[in-house]
C-alpha cells in the first residue's frame, strides 16, 4: 500500500492556503494605505506621500474649485414609505439585485473607503427639514437614488424648498431618471406636468431620447480618465451644447454620445446640480463615489496631476505648480486605478 | 588509488548531469514541461476579460475593506475568495501594481449583447500571476491522478497516461489559461476527499469535501455516494461505517465553521449562498427568469433523486470492488450533474475521473473523452478574438483597432447566426454529446443486455 504522507502534506497546504486566505481577505482594509497633502512652505506646489502595504497605482489630482465649498456632508434620500420611481435593472448571474437599499448600502460603503464618512440617510420628513432651512447650505450634498423627489421638497413649482436649499448652496446628485419630471407621496407617483427643466435648468437640455451606451470621451478636461471613470451611459443625462448655450458655470466629464455628456456639474443659485446619466448600476455608484469624495464641481479645474506606484513602501514627491490662496483647492490622492481601494481628498480652503 | 578534488568535483557534475538527464526523460517531466509552455504561452496572449476582471473587482472589494460579500463583485460561496487572497499577496509581493483597465476601444463590444463581453482588459502581469496560481493546481490534480492509479494499478505507465489525459486536456488547458477559472482548485479538493476516504482518513476526508464544496458547489451532490461507499466499506460493520460518517462530519463542520467565521460573525451567512436563490430567480430577471429559475430548480431536484439512485447502487455493490465502484460512479454522477447544461468550466470536475476511467477500466471512454476535447474547448474559445483584448491594450503586438476589427468581423452573421455564435452553439452541441456519450458508453452493454433477456422472454 502506498503511503499516503504527500498527499496529506498537500492537503495541509491547501488547508494552510485557505486559512491565509481568509485572514488575507478580512484584515486588507483601508489601514493598508495611508496618504497625505500639504502645500509647501515656499507655497509653491504640494507636498504629498502615499502608502501601502501593497502594490498599488495611485493618482494625485489636484483641483482648483474656485470659491465652491467642498462637501461635509453626504446626505442620501431614502423614504420606504414614500413611492419610489426606482426601476430594477438586470444583474450580472449570480449576482445580487441592485434594490435601491442595496445601492444606498454600496454607496455608503464605497464613499467611506475614498475618504468620506459623514453620510447619513434621510427620509421625506427629515429631508423637508434639511431644505427648508433659509441658511447656508455649502457643504450640504443630497444623493437621491428614487428617481423622484418626495413631495416635502418637490412638487413641480419654483417655491419649492429643493431649489431654495440649491440656492443657498447645497448640491443635488441625482441619477436614474429625468430630473424634476415627477415626485412621489406616499401613495403615488405624480407626473410634472409644467417645464419641469426649465425649473431646474433653465430650459431644456435633458436626454429623452433612446440614446444610452456613450463611445467617446469628453476631451474639454481630463477628469474621465484622471478618476477612472467607468460609466459610459447617457440615458436620462444632460445634453451639453445646450446646457453651455443657458450657463457657462458647468462642468461634463466622463463620457458622450450625441452630444450628451454621462455626468454633467450645473451651478444653481450658490449650489449645484450634478446629473449622472444612466440607469442603476454598479459602475454608476463607483462614478457618483468618485466625484463625489474628488470634490468635483461647476467650475473645477484641474492644475495638475501625477500617476504613479507604491510597493510595500512610501512614495513622496513634490508637485510644483501655482496654488492660488485667494481660491479652495482640493487634493485628491487615490490608490488603485480603475479598482481605487483608497481614495482621500485634502481641502485647501480660500485664505 | 585515490581521488583528487577535481575528480570528485568531476564525479559529482556527472551524477548531477545524470539525475537531471533522468529527470528530463521521466515522461511525467515531459508532460509537465509541453503542458506548462502551452499554458503560459496561450495565458499570456489570450484571456477571457469578463471573468479575469472580476476576480480584480473582487481583490478590490476586500483590499478596501470591504470583505468578500461587503460590495457587489463575488457570487460564490467563500472558498475561490480566499485562494484569491493568497494570489494577490503574491502580486503584491511581485509588484503587480495595477489589476486592468476600461478601454474606450472596446466599448461597442459590451454591445454585443447576447455574449458575457466586457470593454475591461486587465493587464498582462496580472493575467499571468493569477494563472500560474491555476497552473500550479493543475499540476498538483495530475500528481493526485498519477498516485490513484499507481496506488490501485502500481502500473507507471497508466498512471502516466492518465496525467497526460487531464495535463493535456485542452479544455482543460484553455479554462485555465484563457478564462482564468477555478475549477481545478475545486477539482483538487474532490480528488483529496476521494482520496481520503480510500485510506479512511475521514476527519481529513471531510475537511477535505467541505472546502471543495465551498470553492465550487458541484462536489457537493456527491455527498449521496461518498456516504454510500464508507458504508460499503463497513457494511460487515454498520456502527463503525457511521461512525467514520460522523468524523468526516465533524471535518465538514470545523471546517465550514472555519470559512464561514466571518460571516457568522455578522450573522449574514445567507449572502455566502445569494449566487443559488439569485440563479434561480432574479438573475435572469422576468417571466423568462422565473420560468427559468423553476427549471433549474426541478432539474437540481431531479439531479439529487438519480444521485440518491445511483448511491443506492455503490452500497449494493461488491465490497472487494469498492474503489472501482467509488471512482465509475462518481464519474457517472457528476455526469449526470452535467445533464443539465453547463458552461464550459464546470466540465473540468469531470476529467479526472474520466482519464482514471479510460487507463484503469475501459479504453472506450477515450471516445467522450475527445469528443469533450473538441466541443468544450470550442465552447472555452468562444469569446474568440475578443479574448486578445489585453494583448491588444497593454503591448505593441496588436492594437486595440485590429482586435475590434477581428471581433467586430466574428460578430458578423453566417446563415442567420455570427460566427461567434456558429463557435459557442456547436461547442455546446459536442460538449453536451460527449456528456451523453459518457452515459451511452457507460450504460450501453446493460441496455444491450436488458433489451436480449427482454426479446428472449417474448421469443418463448
Amino acid at each position: 500500500m502506498k503511503s499516503d504522507s504527500r498527499i496529506v502534506a498537500i492537503a495541509v497546504i491547501l488547508i494552510a492556503v485557505m486559512l491565509i486566505g481568509e485572514i488575507v481577505v478580512y484584515t486588507s482594509g483601508t489601514d493598508s494605505f495611508n496618504a497625505d497633502a500639504t502645500i509647501t512652505d515656499d507655497g509653491d506646489g504640494i507636498e504629498y506621500s502615499v502608502s501601502s502595504s501593497g502594490s498599488n497605482i495611485y493618482s494625485v489630482l489636484i483641483t482648483d474649485n474656485d470659491s465652491f465649498k467642498s462637501i461635509d456632508t453626504l446626505y442620501i434620500y431614502y423614504d420606504s414609505t414614500y413611492e419610489s420611481n426606482y426601476q430594477p435593472v438586470t444583474v450580472a448571474v449570480g449576482a445580487k439585485a441592485l434594490t435601491q437599499e442595496y445601492y444606498i448600502e454600496q454607496l455608503i460603503k464605497t464613499v467611506e473607503y475614498r475618504g468620506l464618512s459623514n453620510v447619513i440617510t434621510v427620509n421625506a420628513g427629515e429631508l423637508e427639514n434639511l431644505m427648508k432651512q433659509d441658511t447656508s447650505s455649502s457643504g450640504q450634498a443630497v444623493v437621491v437614488i428614487s428617481g423622484a423627489l418626495p413631495d416635502t421638497v418637490y412638487t413641480g413649482v419654483s417655491s419649492d424648498y429643493i431649489f431654495n436649499w440649491m440656492s443657498n448652496g447645497g448640491t443635488l446628485y441625482w441619477l436614474g431618471s429625468l430630473l424634476g419630471s415627477c415626485y412621489a407621496t406616499t401613495t403615488e407617483i405624480i407626473t410634472v406636468t409644467n417645464d419641469y427643466q426649465t425649473l431646474f435648468f433653465g430650459g431644456d437640455c435633458l436626454n429623452t431620447t433612446d440614446t444610452s451606451n456613450a463611445y467617446s470621451e469628453i476631451t474639454d478636461n481630463e477628469y474621465g480618465n484622471l478618476l477612472s471613470l467607468t460609466y459610459n451611459n447617457v440615458k436620462y443625462a444632460v445634453n451639453m451644447t445646450a446646457m453651455k448655450t443657458l450657463t457657462s458655470d458647468c462642468l461634463f466629464v466622463g463620457f458622450t454620445e450625441d452630444g450628451y455628456a454621462s455626468i454633467a456639474f450645473i451651478k444653481y443659485g450658490n449650489g449645484m446640480i450634478c446629473i449622472l446619466g444612466g440607469d442603476y448600476s454598479n459602475k454608476q455608484i463607483s462614478d457618483l463615489a468618485q466625484i463625489v469624495t474628488s470634490q468635483l464641481c461647476y467650475n473645477s479645474k484641474l492644475i495638475e496631476s501625477y500617476n504613479g506606484s507604491v510597493t510595500r513602501s512610501t512614495s513622496t514627491g513634490t508637485i510644483l505648480t501655482t496654488i492660488p490662496k485667494d481660491r479652495n483647492v482640493v487634493v485628491y490622492i487615490y490608490l488603485g486605478g480603475y479598482f481605487p481601494v483608497y481614495g482621500e481628498a485634502f481641502i485647501f480652503s480660500a485664505t | 588509488m585515490n581521488r583528487t578534488e577535481s575528480d570528485v568535483k568531476v564525479l559529482r557534475i556527472c551524477k548531477i548531469a545524470h539525475n537531471v538527464r533522468s529527470f528530463l526523460k521521466n515522461p511525467i517531466v515531459i508532460i509537465t514541461i509541453i503542458g506548462l509552455i502551452i499554458r503560459l504561452v496561450i495565458g499570456i496572449f489570450l484571456n477571457y476579460n469578463y471573468d479575469v476582471y472580476h476576480w480584480g473587482t473582487i481583490i478590490q472589494n476586500y483590499e478596501s475593506g470591504n470583505g468578500l460579500y461587503g460590495l457587489d463583485g463575488y457570487y460564490y460561496t467563500p472558498g475561490w475568495g480566499y485562494i484569491l487572497g493568497v494570489i494577490s499577496s503574491f502580486q503584491n509581493l511581485l509588484g503587480v501594481d495595477m489589476i486592468g483597465e476600461r478601454i474606450l476601444e472596446y466599448l461597442p463590444i459590451e454591445n454585443y449583447t447576447e455574449w458575457f463581453l466586457s470593454a475591461n482588459a486587465t493587464t498582462i502581469a496580472f493575467n499571468i500571476t493569477l494563472k500560474l496560481a491555476i497552473f500550479i493546481c493543475d499540476i498538483v490534480v495530475g500528481y493526485l491522478i498519477y498516485w490513484i492509479i499507481m496506488d490501485i494499478t502500481h502500473d507507471k505507465k497508466k498512471g502516466t497516461i492518465a496525467y497526460a489525459l487531464w495535463f493535456l486536456c485542452p479544455f482543460v488547458i484553455t479554462i485555465a489559461a484563457v478564462e482564468g477559472m477555478f475549477d481545478t482548485f475545486s477539482t483538487l479538493m474532490t480528488l483529496l476527499c476521494i482520496i481520503f476516504l480510500m485510506k479512511n482518513r475521514y476527519f481529513l476526508a471531510g475537511m477535505m469535501f467541505c472546502m471543495a464544496m465551498l470553492t465550487k458547489f458541484f462536489p457537493g451532490i456527491l455527498i449521496f455516494v461518498l456516504i454510500a461507499y464508507v458504508l460499503l466499506k463497513h457494511k460487515d460493520n454498520i456502527k463503525e461505517g457511521l461512525k467514520c460518517i460522523v468524523y468526516a462530519a465533524m471535518g465538514v463542520i470545523i471546517t465550514a465553521i472555519v470559512m464561514f467565521f466571518p460571516q457568522i460573525m455578522k450573522n449574514d451567512i445567507m449572502v455566502c449562498f445569494s449566487f443559488l436563490t439569485s440563479r434561480a430567480s432574479t438573475g435572469l430577471g422576468g417571466e423568462l427568469g422565473a420560468i427559468g429559475g423553476t427549471g433549474t430548480i426541478i432539474a437540481y431536484l431531479a439531479i439529487i433523486i438519480v444521485s440518491i439512485i445511483i448511491s443506492i447502487h455503490v452500497y449494493k455493490s461488491p465490497k472487494e470492488n469498492a474503489d472501482k465502484t467509488l471512482l465509475s460512479m462518481i464519474m457517472i454522477n457528476i455526469t449526470v450533474i452535467f445533464l443539465y447544461p453547463s458552461t464550459p468550466q464546470y466540465m473540468v470536475l469531470i476529467v479526472p475521473f474520466l482519464a482514471m476511467y479510460i487507463v484503469m477500466y475501459d479504453r472506450q471512454f477515450i471516445k467522450p473523452w475527445i469528443v469533450l476535447a473538441i466541443g468544450t474547448t470550442l465552447f472555452s474559445l468562444s469569446g474568440n478574438f475578443t479574448d486578445l483584448m489585453s494583448i491588444g491594450a497593454f503591448t505593441d503586438i496588436l492594437s486595440t483597432q485590429t482586435v475590434m476589427d477581428l471581433s467586430n468581423w466574428f460578430q458578423e452573421p453566417i446563415f442567420g447566426l455570427s460566427k461567434m455564435g456558429w463557435i459557442y452553439y456547436s461547442g455546446a452541441i459536442l460538449q453536451y454529446a460527449g456528456t451523453v456519450l459518457i452515459l451511452w458508453t457507460y450504460f450501453k452493454d446493460k441496455i444491450y443486455e436488458c433489451y436480449h433477456k427482454s426479446s428472449k422472454i417474448t421469443d418463448t
